[in-house]
């Protein structure tokens, strides 16, 4: 049954295919290596709690959608189809290993359908890019040196989604990038892959819910010396709903900073899956690198799985990290009943102060109550 | 000088002892099974038990998930069954002992005479009985009669499946099953010896028990199984020791320890692991692959393993608790320390089953030379566990800048009460703290060594005292003679 | 007239039994001191007041304003206004003071049916009580006690006190960790809520407390019962002769 899916899914990507672009990755290494990602013990450990199944059934050959993007009319901001993908042959090689999506989203860059938008000086207003429905065209970002940009996306699809974004980051350049997936009953798959070089410094404020089935993949690659990455995030999975976020972020280069901290909460029957790499390469010295992620189990029968790695090879580090897995604190829920709050206000008061922690940047306002809708539990 | 020249691994159990052996060709199939069963003349039933676990170990591949790399083993060039020649017919004494064999032990400090115990390197604590295992038989074991007072079973396995088959029976493979995993699959098919126990309702073992492997025989296999039943209220402490030859060649180490703790039994398992573990350049040394665990069935029960691992050439090992009883407790600490071109990926297994049940994990990898040393744990808590809670700290100390050290947690969670806490960390023994501890005299070597005792100390406080000073003294001369 | 009437209360801890038959009426605007020796039932007698789950009465009965608290929810004792200033106020990091004082303020003016303040006015009014007591205003914009000192912490109970001005406040150990200054603040905010209209049950370990905040009557609790009470006097022969002479 697999086997079959995964053929199809394979199938869907060939029709997409036009071999006479392909310019970098040969079409058929493209396929073999898809094929070979997509075998059972290779996609165990990376799929272990979510069912690639699930998402394969999506992939129905048509044609892919090109996503909804404002504010690409401000000066310093030019947009265009992306023929010649070979500049960003690094990135998607780098990725060969990760999983089957990239490998997907390499074919269709690969078939030149892709929205490049490049990015130079200050951009004064967000960038804004909203997904819908069915599979969407990649979109590769490049920021110039000492270029900055506020980014936000937003996933607007309620059946289906699975939507790629490729950053680069030039020598200076900043990026600040909010992004929220709050539909509960879409089924949908990103994958983001950001890759710094000198001096750059990309933020990432991820707030999700769970949904049908959602899977966010974001893997930083830190390939210039001094280059900081903080990502941070807030989500609750509500009932009948299920969210994995895996984050891998790779250093590559000295003097690298990445800071990783997000909270979540299980308020129904659902699953949360957290996966964050940190993954620290032989050459680069000085990199200081951290990960806390931090769970309530507001619900009996809410499924938490959350698994923090480390991989290093070299000594000259600083490295941490922390999950854990509770409660509200019965001190700090009578504390704030004898003060004269009802159980439901205290435990609202106290997820929030939880969930608040983590919520910062232009979206903080619209995710917070979205978050929060459905959290008066048990 | 750097850092990582101070790690040297001089292997001081390296020698081997050239007595005659019984050795089976290599080679793995029903017959070798058949002939070790009928070697130790076991009843059918076990005949068969080991016979469905070959059936079952044919299907089966090796795992590839740990953090290791290594040629594929080739299982048909191993000898699954090696005895010194002299035991043929089982020794009655040690008087009938090889005096070879007496001064292999003599050598690596392991007293085999009861009286030597008294006055040998365990002197602090008389109260240490051992069992010896040579490759794949039982050489012998000491103060069996004074455990026997206590009503304390403590002998090799192969005499339990003759002397008390219901209990073999009744709790073999019940811990861990023939076909868990590809290597105790092999294990359960061909094991060749190891350590029973079986402590009764209410009794303190008196002494501490102590089993010490060693691998002598070239291309030889071992696989020994070792089995624990601490009845209820009862308590027992096991030590477990390894050493093996230099040898060129890698040889497999596929071992099974099951322990048993039934209502209120308390049992304690800690081993010192020093297999071979290849010479500088990785050639030869031992791969370890090891499937232990232990089951709290009982209430407040509570099993507790302690590791100091420096050996092997490759280490695949989790020793694991099942927390079934209510108010049960799981412990692990653990050392592993990699040199040179070592791997291990070792860490453990807790999963709650029971009401209330604790589990504590402390482990500390220390990573030098080319080596990878990786920790992979899991803690599961079902919905049956309200209340239940774990802290885990996984610290990794590297020394020299062409080492690894990972971490692997799966944390899964399923209950609303559940506390989970984990926490790793990572540092590094630098230059300039060496260089600050020999500006105030300190000489590089004893500053490592210092660094190392220090990182340590969590885990050794858990250890047998006897225990704890050989594992201090391991880790001491894998630094030693850094300098010069 | 009484607001807090105790009958024969028996309260047990994780099944172990504190409190053993303790009765006391405390009346409107009256000032009683608990004392009594560590282990002795103080801290059980200020946390079942005020509903803490985990403290099962076994027996007897409380009585506030008139109505039996026992089964009662601790957010509606609070609104009825019982008041505790704990021993250990808890750390709430990410609740800010301001938010969680707010919500307090709110919740039992509901409770009276009386008006919300407005969110000026409330901040006028904890300001001045913050700068009275001492507390940089500050500290509304952090985390409640979150990197208070043990003095702020106790500060920022007193101002709670003086915020929400309920008809009874049970003061647990409010004087443990201040020094000479914090105490005469504490002190001196205690004195100002006290009137005749509410009442005050202060315990504590030592006399000293008592120097500052006089009470009306003085009782020693002993082993989950009350063995002896007294005028301000018994406060002082305690502080001289401990309390073993009460015992034995």
């Amino acid at each position: 049954m697999a086997d079959r899916l995964e053929d199809s899914f394979a199938e869907s990507l060939i029709a997409n295919l036009d071999s006479s672009s392909g310019s970098w990755l040969a079409v058929e290494e493209i396929i073999d290596r898809l094929k070979s990602s997509l075998t059972p013990a290779a996609t165990k450990e990376s799929w272990k709690y979510t069912p690639l199944r699930d998402f394969l059934v999506g992939f129905t050959g048509a044609a892919a959608v090109t996503p909804d993007i404002t504010g690409v009319n401000q000066p310093g901001l030019t947009m265009s189809a992306l023929s010649a993908a070979g500049e960003y042959a690094r990135g998607p090689a780098a990725l060969a290993n990760t999983g089957p999506l990239p490998l997907a989203d390499a074919a269709l860059l690969c078939a030149g359908d892709a929205v490049h938008i490049k990015v130079s000086g200050e951009i004064a207003q967000p960038l804004e890019i909203s997904y819908g429905e069915g599979v969407q065209v990649p979109i590769v970002i490049t920021l110039e040196d000492n270029a900055s940009l506020q980014l936000i996306e937003r996933n607007n699809a309620v059946e289906f989604c699975n939507h790629s974004l490729f950053v680069e980051l030039n020598r200076g350049s900043r990026l600040n990038h909010a992004r929220s997936a709050l539909d509960s009953n879409c089924c949908d798959w990103g994958l983001t892959q950001v890759r710094l070089l000198e001096t750059t410094d990309y933020r990432l404020q991820q707030y999700h819910t769970g949904a049908r089935k959602r899977r966010a993949e974001t893997l930083i690659l830190l390939d210039g010396r001094g280059a900081r990455a903080e990502l941070t995030g807030a989500y609750v999975v509500e009932s009948n709903s299920h969210l994995d976020q895996q984050f891998i972020v790779e250093h590559r280069s000295p003097d690298t900073f990445s800071r990783q901290t997000f909270h979540g909460i299980g308020a129904g029957k659902g699953t949360i899956v957290f996966n964050g790499r940190i993954h620290i390469h032989p050459d680069s010295p000085g990199s200081d690198a951290s990960l806390v992620n931090k769970n309530l189990a507001l619900h009996p029968e809410a499924t938490i799985n959350t698994k923090p790695e480390l991989e290093i090879y070299t000594d000259d580090v600083k490295c941490a990290h922390g999950a854990t897995v509770g409660q509200l604190a019965e001190d700090s829920i009578f504390y704030l009943r004898s003060r004269g709050l009802s159980r439901d206000d205290a435990r609202t008061l106290l997820c929030r102060a939880f969930l608040k922690s983590c919520i910062e940047g232009v979206l903080a306002e619209e995710v917070t109550e979205a978050l929060l809708r459905n959290l008066t539990g048990p | 000088m750097p850092v990582e020249d101070l790690v040297p691994s001089e292997y001081s159990a390296g020698f081997v002892t050239d007595i005659e052996s019984e050795t089976l060709p290599p080679g793995l199939d029903e017959s070798v099974v058949r002939f070790i069963s009928g070697k130790k003349q076991e009843p059918q039933w076990l005949t068969d038990w080991r016979l469905q676990a070959y059936a079952a170990w044919r299907a089966m591949t090796p795992p590839t998930w740990a953090h290791v790399h290594f040629k594929p083993i080739d299982f048909e060039s191993i000898s699954y069954y090696s005895a010194p020649k002299n035991f043929e017919d089982g020794p009655t004494s040690l008087d009938e002992v090889d005096p070879e064999l007496l001064r292999t032990y003599e050598k690596l400090g392991i007293p085999l005479h009861e009286q030597e115990t008294l006055a040998g390197v365990v002197r602090q604590t008389p109260n240490v009985a051992v069992d010896v295992v040579f490759d794949s038989v039982s050489i012998t074991t000491t103060f069996k009669e004074k455990l026997a007072e206590a009503g304390v079973i403590f002998c090799p396995i192969s005499e339990a499946v003759q002397e008390h088959p219901e209990l073999v029976q009744k709790y073999l493979g019940t811990v861990v099953p023939q076909r868990d995993n590809f290597y105790a699959a092999l294990n359960s098919a061909v094991f060749s010896d190891g350590s029973f126990v079986y402590i009764p309702p209410g009794v303190r073992c008196p002494m501490e028990l102590s089993t010490y492997f060693r691998i002598n025989a070239q291309n030889t296999g071992q696989f020994e199984r070792t089995l624990i039943i601490a009845d209820a209220g009862s308590y027992v402490s096991y030590l477990e020791g390894c050493t093996a030859p230099m040898r060129d060649e890698n040889q497999l180490h596929a071992a099974v320890v099951e322990l048993v703790a039934l209502e209120d039994a308390q049992i304690k398992y800690s081993t010192v692991q020093n297999w071979y573990p290849g010479d500088k350049d990785g050639k030869g040394g031992i791969y370890n692959f090891v499937t232990k665990r232990g089951a709290c069935r009982g209430a407040r029960s509570k099993i507790s393993w302690t590791q100091v691992e420096t050996g092997s050439a490759i280490t695949w090992k989790y020793p694991s608790v099942i927390l079934r009883g209510d108010d049960s407790v799981g412990e692990f600490y653990s050392v592993a320390l990699t040199n040179n071109y070592q791997q291990a990926d070792t860490g453990t297994k807790m999963i709650h089953l029971g009401k209330n049940t604790k589990s504590t994990i402390i482990s500390k990898g220390i990573s030098a030379g080319k080596s990878q040393n990786s920790y992979r744990g899991l803690v599961r808590i079902s919905p049956t566990a309200d209340g239940a809670r774990n802290y885990t700290q996984c610290d990794s100390l590297l020394i020299g800048g062409n080492s690894g050290a990972h971490t692997f947690p799966y944390i899964e969670n399923k209950n609303l009460n559940a506390i989970i806490e984990h926490e790793a960390t990572t540092s590094k023994v630098s230059d300039e703290q060496l260089f600050l501890c020999q500006q105030r005299g300190i000489d590089a070597e004893k500053a490592v060594s210092m660094i190392v005792n220090g990182f340590c100390k969590d885990v050794f406080r858990e250890l047998p005292m006897e225990f704890a000073v050989e594992a201090g003294k391991l880790l001491e001369v894998s630094l030693e003679g850094a300098i010069g | 007239m009484n607001i807090l009437e105790i009958k024969d209360l028996h309260v047990s801890v994780g099944g172990e039994q504190i409190l053993k038959g303790l009765n006391l009426s405390v009346e409107q605007g009256s000032v009683h001191a608990i004392m009594g020796p560590n282990g002795s039932g103080k801290s059980t007698l200020a946390n079942v007041l005020a509903g803490k789950p985990g403290y099962v009465i076994d027996r007897g009965e409380i009585h506030f304003d008139g109505d039996l608290l026992n089964d009662v929810d601790p957010e509606v004792r609070a609104r009825a206004g019982l008041f505790l200033a704990f021993q250990y106020p808890v750390e709430i990091p990410g609740v800010s003071n301001m938010e969680f004082l707010k919500a307090a303020v709110d919740s039992l003016a509901a409770a009276r049916g009386g008006e919300q303040t407005t969110a000026v006015e409330f901040v006028k009014s904890v300001r001045k009580i913050a700068t009275a007591l001492d507390l940089n205003p500050e500290f509304l914009k952090r985390g409640v006690n979150e990197g208070f000192s043990g003095g702020e912490r106790k500060r920022n109970e007193i101002l709670q006190l003086l915020l929400l001005n309920p008809r009874l406040a049970v003061l647990d150990e409010t004087d443990s960790g201040l020094d000479i200054d914090a105490m005469q603040t504490v002190a001196d905010g205690i004195n100002r809520f006290r009137d005749a209209h509410n009442c005050v049950l202060l315990i504590t370990h030592y006399q000293r407390l008592l120097n500052h905040v006089v009470p009306d009557v003085v009782h020693v609790l002993s082993d989950g019962v009350i063995v002896k009470s007294g005028e301000k006097d018994l406060a002082v022969t305690l502080e001289e002769r401990g309390y073993a002479w009460l015992t034995d």
